[in-house]
């Protein structure tokens, strides 16, 4: 383990991890520092406060695949999540990853740090929400290493991020299903304009002129994700194509529902909301190979 | 404080700086390099810059200890190379180059599509002349590996807007034409 001094602590294994974390009771995690380079005061700093650097954690930056999912160590890089991905992932992620900031920053975005931001929602918890992906989690807090698997939803609630103290992100744990219908959407900008952006993941199964296995996860960067129950009901088993005045019908409950469950939502992101979805609803047509056969 | 030792534009230095001071901060406070941040203030201007290990970086978000060791290339030194003569060409011929606030930025951002567009195929570790050879035969789709999309994705990290997307574009597509056509590797 690397003392530089007492502020900035790099420790080389979990297990150095948790030591640090037992012993310094007021620390930050410090991965790619995208987010805190900025927003914290880490530099000129007053407090007493530690930096636990993750960098040198060999755990963290693995990854492994097997039939039915991938598992990635929370200090990957989001560009290194692109390349893999293009092997393994589907349209929503990379679409995903590659609306993330930019080629140059993202060499520095973690995963880990992409959903541990703690007073902002970016676009990458609610796409892995829409892929039910989930995340390990270890407690460093007491003596004894506890490790537990949650779905990324359960993460936050509303704008809150529930990381408790002591609390790492180790890996994220990301199913490889695809569906024939994934939509991706960022309208605004979430650093630049985080009030008025809107980040829309939507996923469906298109069975000849049905719908199914449908999911829609939207972020408000400063109010929040919400996983819609609205358009599932509406849509499952819905006949396609959904004819306009339907597509409105709909949009128009999910503003309703946004309403009932966000605070913080501005009229111009309810708006946003409202045309995103109807945009996404006329793009639903009939799978190419029913269309082919009653041709 | 940390003792950092790293390599500036070719010059080893060794200094005390806090470990969490920026990079940005580093080169203006302590070694009187000018780069023009002034107004960022959170606001991510995409100014700042700088190459850290043939990369280009925000130095504003890169701690001193993250520096230990590393070699930076300021722009000044960049000019000396000859990828800045590939993309100085290129404004020449288009008759085309950014704003002298943005100049800096844009051109180091011109510079990280050229080499991702290049290091995609050509991997660092082979030998002379197998590169020379993968070159070549690369030469005629690489010009498509950079799309009109991406690159006014990868210029949104810099807030000035001296140049239209389209008028970037063409200078990426272009210098990366030249880099092919000169071997500019
Ligand atoms: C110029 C710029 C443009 C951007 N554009 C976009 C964009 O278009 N879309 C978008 O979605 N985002 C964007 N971002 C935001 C970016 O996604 C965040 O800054 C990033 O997610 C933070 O990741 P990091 O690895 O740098 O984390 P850090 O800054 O190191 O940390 C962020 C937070 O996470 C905590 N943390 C880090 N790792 C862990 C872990 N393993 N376990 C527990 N806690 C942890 C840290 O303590 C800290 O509180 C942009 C950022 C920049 C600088
Ligand atoms: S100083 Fe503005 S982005 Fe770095």
């Amino acid at each position: 383990m690397y003392y530089r001094n007492n502020k900035l602590i790099i420790p080389e294994t979990i297990n150095e991890l948790h030591q640090t974390v037992l012993k310094n009771p007021h620390y930050v995690f410090f991965a790619g520092g995208t987010y805190l380079m900025k927003r914290h005061s880490l530099y000129p700093s007053t407090s007493s406060q530690r930096i636990i650097s993750l960098e040198m954690i060999k755990d963290l930056f693995e990854v492994t695949r097997n039939l039915k999912h991938v598992e990635v160590g929370s200090m990957v890089t989001t560009n290194k999540l692109l390349e893999i991905g293009t092997l393994a992932f589907n349209n929503l992620l990379l679409d995903t990853l590659s609306n993330t900031a930019t080629h140059i920053v993202r060499n520095q975005i973690t995963i880990g740090g992409a959903l541990a931001t703690n007073n902002i929602r970016f676009s990458l918890p609610g796409t892995l929400s829409c892929m039910d992906a989930s995340v390990e989690l270890i407690d460093l807090s007491k003596t004894k290493i506890i490790s537990k698997i949650i779905p990324i939803e359960k993460l936050y609630k509303n704008d809150e991020l529930l990381l408790e103290e002591g609390t790492l992100i180790k890996k994220i744990i990301i199913p490889l299903k695809t569906y024939n219908f994934e939509r991706f959407y960022c309208v605004g900008d979430p650093i630049k304009d985080p009030t008025s952006t809107v980040i829309f993941a939507f996923r469906a199964n298109i069975n000849q002129t049905l719908l199914n296995n449908i999911k829609l996860s939207i972020t408000f960067p400063t109010a929040g994700i919400h996983i819609s129950t609205v358009i599932p009901s509406e849509l499952d088993g819905v006949q396609i194509p959904i004819i306009p005045k339907n597509a409105i019908s709909i949009s128009k409950k999910l503003v309703i529902e946004l309403e009932k469950n966000m605070t913080g939502v501005t009229p111009l992101q309810k708006e946003r909301a409202k045309r995103i979805i109807q945009s996404i609803l006329y793009q639903i047509t009939p799978s190419k190979k029913f269309i082919d056969k009653i041709e | 404080m940390i003792k950092l030792s790293m390599k500036l534009n070719k010059t080893t230095l060794e200094l005390f700086v806090d470990e969490m001071k920026p990079l940005s901060q580093i080169l203006y406070e302590d070694l009187d390099i000018d780069i023009p941040i002034r107004n960022c203030s959170h606001n991510y201007c995409g100014n700042c810059l700088v190459i850290l290990e043939k990369e280009p970086v925000l130095s504003c978000l890169v701690p001193a200890y993250k520096l230990q060791g590393k070699t930076i290339t300021t722009f000044d030194s960049f000019k000396q190379s000859a990828h800045y003569r590939n993309i100085r060409r290129t404004y020449d011929a288009l008759n085309c180059e950014p704003c002298p606030i943005c100049y800096e930025a844009k051109t180091l951002i011109i510079e990280s599509m050229l080499l991702k567009a290049k290091t995609k195929r050509i991997d660092n570790n082979i030998d002379d002349l197998s590169r020379k050879f993968l070159t070549k035969a690369i030469d005629d789709d690489e010009k498509n590996q950079i799309d009109f999309e991406t690159a006014q994705r990868e210029f949104s990290l810099n807030s000035c807007d001296c140049l239209t997307s389209k008028d970037l574009y063409n200078i990426v597509t272009k210098a990366l034409d030249d880099r092919i056509k000169r071997r500019v590797l």
